[in-house]
């Protein structure tokens, strides 16, 4: 079971190889959700233009991605304001995406030492930051594919049966939020 | 946002007025764009006032008032200024798994 605790020089984390390889897993498939997305088709001719040949990130529009769960990552900074929400977009998603990116980097290859014996890590306070925004972005996905939207959903998974297919995702969601608060309570 | 796990800490709810009110009213005013912050079932109410703590420099006594205000009435101000130093706080809120959105102070 997982142990969190306070230390002079971090936070101590201790995990079974089992939480580690579940945890990367979920990682795993975190990053790939969030691979930079494809620029929108806009119709612009992208031949050869030696003026407008220089690439920078946000250079290109992109869409509201289709996925909710991305979308909860990277939600709209303006809520009337379609236009500004575009722009913002254009201009920061590839920026926050790579942020997100390099914290599972960092998480990664934490769980790489854990796996090994003996299954414990001291954290750095920058990279306890990186596991909590990791741990915080598993469990906002994992909400959105269980479909917690208000409280009231949330209390009734906590009566679900374990026969249902959502009863895995939900456990690693309270497992993940136990982790995240053990955490933060070390931190402190 | 979720009060799980259940050993969160209630915060002291004592209502004290900041010291930096008066700075941030006269910095609205000048700079009428506002960063709000919405109530979702997820996030821990620990892990909010934290990051508010962390992107701000927020007291911690500022950082729960301003945790509990988004709890509690589904919403609230965190902080003003001009439009780009709000883009910019919608922008960290967000590598944070916040739900912020940006708009004009009415």
């Amino acid at each position: 079971m997982a142990k969190v605790s306070r230390r002079s020089g971090g936070v101590r984390l201790e995990l079974a190889a089992d939480e580690a390889g579940e945890i990367d897993s979920l990682i795993e498939q975190l990053a790939t959700l969030l691979e930079p997305a494809p620029a929108a088709e806009n119709g612009e001719a992208t031949g050869d233009n030696t003026l407008a040949g220089f690439e920078w990130p946000g250079s290109d529009p992109v869409d509201v991605p289709d996925d909710p769960a991305v979308r909860r990552l990277l939600p709209d900074a303006y809520r009337d304001d379609p236009e500004a929400a575009a722009e913002f977009r254009r201009y920061t998603d590839l920026t926050l995406r790579d942020e997100m990116a390099a914290d599972i980097a960092v998480v990664r290859a934490d769980l790489l030492s854990l796996a090994a014996p003996p299954h414990q890590l001291t954290l750095t306070d920058e990279s306890a930051e990186a596991w909590l925004r990791v741990l915080n972005r598993l469990r906002l996905v994992l909400a959105v594919r269980l479909g917690i939207e208000t409280a009231h959903d949330h209390e009734v998974l906590e009566y679900i049966d374990p026969a249902d297919p959502r009863a895995e995702a939900f456990m690693l969601y309270e497992w993940i939020g136990y982790l995240l608060g053990s955490v933060l309570r070390a931190l402190r | 946002m979720s009060t799980a796990p259940p050993e969160v800490e209630r915060p002291d709810t004592d209502v004290e007025f900041d010291r930096d009110v008066d700075a941030e009213t006269e910095r609205q005013s000048s700079h009428p764009w506002v960063t709000i912050v919405w109530d979702d079932p997820v996030n821990l109410m620990d892990y909010v006032t934290h990051v508010f703590q962390k992107v701000f420099g927020y007291p911690k006594k500022k950082a729960e008032r301003l945790m509990l205000q988004v709890h509690q009435e589904g919403r609230a101000v965190v902080s003003a200024g001009t439009r780009e130093q709000m883009e910019n706080d919608v922008q960290r809120l967000h590598a944070h798994g916040l739900w912020a959105t940006l708009q004009k102070d009415d």
